[in-house]
């Protein structure tokens, strides 16, 4: 098993739901302005789902670089000020791996290219947070990567909610008249180890035009500790390819989130002057490792990662579930959990899902549930009904064990590559026709 | 049903009256004896259990949310080239 996550933003269509425990994705807000500082005009609002994606009727995630303008009042008087506050999403994968040999991809659209300053566009990182690479454009719309390889290169010192005292800083000043927030400093972006050299691996020889989607992925090959090489692919056309590149002081333990960006790259001192708003748009993201002999590659441009909302209500299904509010089909795609449905236990309830359509192979099966137990140990397992017979869902992150549900709600996931009726992927008529749903025991 | 000499066969169905949050099968056992019988008994062709109905248990698990995600391609052949580095990386030209 080796597909770690995928997230398509379709099933997932708040920030409510994003943070739910077991999914617990963040999003950087605006900052809090400490005393005397005030916004006149507030940055709009930075993190935005449920927009249309990539593809007809799906949804994505929408990262917005906003203008602001600040006031900071002392007892000479105040200083106004007109700036900009970028943000960021931290998207924790399914299941956390040790560093190795990984690639990843999503499909991305840009709303406006900016001129003046290189533009952050996403990173991989570990559970603290610290990077181990960044992926950029420059002012002319051209992929850039970078490796991390300084001791300073942590979460604090890269992803700045607003100007710092010194590079090395831990910290950031809250003042209303500072004009660039939430950005990324680029001192210690390099791969060279210089707090002045942040040269990146390679620049794209193709130039992103705005409002287009396209498909970037990313490889990383660990040829030994700290020492990777990477391969940069828009739309499978290689943008960056650098081998063997010797990062001791990269400060990434492990691999355990992607963050998606709309943040200028900076010095961590800047006092630019306030920039153009732009969006950005994020979909059909995929996360691999090398392990095994299915999905250990990129996956290509016509990927796409889709979610298949439940049979609408009445729609014929065989099921043990009773509901105390709503419909089945709303109430359990919504994760509201103000109306709940009951499983019976021991049971099985199994949906019709929607079709696919324009999907013809399948590599894998992401399931989400939100679920407690009602007054003791309970089990849960994730259950799919394809070619005529059931099969309970194993994958990388329950490894084929049932769930031991806890006496609060907390969302349950786990992916499944291949059928498990073939072992091979789902073709289109076995996606068209698969059930899906849970048991209790 | 043809009548038949069950002289020999016992059947034992215990049941547990649990903990109202233990689920109910956990209670269920069957026990089927079996005694070498006179040769002259007819053999016994069948046996089943059957349990009807389980009364409400009470630890029947909130559900608030189910959903899938499916990882696919729009192309019938699937999936991008393999990767350039990992062929390089194994075959040590890189």
């Amino acid at each position: 098993m080796t597909l770690l996550h995928i997230e398509g933003f379709d099933v997932i269509d708040s920030t409510a739901k994003s943070a739910l425990a077991g999914i617990d994705m963040s999003h950087q807000a605006k900052q809090t302005l400490g005393t005397g500082g005030s916004y006149t005009a507030e940055p709009g609002v930075l993190t935005v789902f449920d927009v249309a994606g990539r593809y007809t009727g799906s949804t994505c995630l929408k990262l917005n670089f906003e203008q602001h303008t600040g006031r900071q009042s002392n007892e000479d008087g105040s200083t106004t000020v007109t700036g900009n506050t970028g943000t960021w999403s931290r998207v924790p994968f399914a299941e956390q791996q040790a560093l190795g040999s990984f690639t990843f991809g999503f499909t991305f659209k840009t709303s406006a290219i900016n001129s003046n300053f290189e533009t952050t566009i996403a990173s991989i990182a570990d559970s603290s947070g610290n990077p181990l690479l960044l992926l950029a454009y420059n002012t002319s719309g051209y992929l850039k990567a970078y490796l991390f390889n300084n001791a300073n290169a942590t979460y604090a010192r890269t992803f700045r909610a607003a100007q710092a005292p010194n590079p090395a800083s831990d910290s950031v000043t809250s003042g209303g008249h500072k004009k660039q927030k939430n950005f990324v400093q680029d001192e210690y972006v390099n791969a060279g180890g210089s707090t002045t050299d942040h040269s990146a691996l390679g620049t794209g020889a193709t130039q992103l035009a705005a409002d287009t989607w396209y498909t970037i992925e990313c490889q990383i090959v660990e040829n030994s500790s700290k020492n990777y090489s990477l391969e940069l692919r828009l739309d499978d056309t290689v943008q960056v390819d650098s081998d063997s590149n010797a990062v001791s002081n990269n400060q990434c333990a492990n691999l355990h989130e992607v963050i998606f960006l709309n943040a200028l790259l900076m010095d961590h001192s800047n006092d630019n002057s306030q920039q153009a708003e732009s969006n950005h748009f994020f979909d059909d993201f995929y996360f691999l490792d090398d392990a095994g002999s299915n999905n250990v590659s990129f996956l290509g441009a016509e990927m796409r990662v889709q979610g298949l909302p439940l049979g609408s209500a009445g729609t014929a299904f065989t099921q043990n579930f009773s509901v105390t509010a709503g419909s089945i089909s709303g109430n359990l795609t919504d994760f509201d959990t103000n109306t709940v449905a009951t499983l019976a236990n021991p049971g099985t309830g199994i949906f019709d899902v929607t079709n696919p359509e324009t999907v013809k192979t399948g590599n894998g099966i992401r399931y989400i549930a939100t679920a407690k137990y009602s007054s003791g140990a309970t089990n849960l397992e994730f259950f799919t009904r394809t070619n005529s017979a059931n099969h309970a869902a194993s994958g990388a992150i329950h490894d084929g064990s049932p769930i031991a549900l806890t006496a609060s709600f907390n969302t349950y996931q786990e992916i499944q590559e291949k059928n498990p009726a073939t072992d091979a992927n789902y073709n289109e008529s076995e996606l068209d026709a698969i059930q899906i749903g849970l048991k209790a025991s | 049903m043809a009548q038949s000499d069950t002289t020999g066969l016992g059947v034992e169905v215990l049941t547990f009256s649990g903990p109202s949050n233990n689920p109910p099968i956990a209670g269920l056992g069957v026990e089927v004896l079996n005694f070498s019988g006179p040769v002259n008994n007819p053999p016994i062709a069948g046996l089943g259990v059957e349990v009807l109905n389980f009364s409400g248990p009470t630890n029947n698990p909130p559900i608030v949310a189910l959903g899938i995600e499916i990882i696919g391609n729009t192309t019938s052949s699937g999936g991008g080239s393999s990767s350039t580095h990992i062929q390089r990386t194994l075959l040590g030209v890189g």
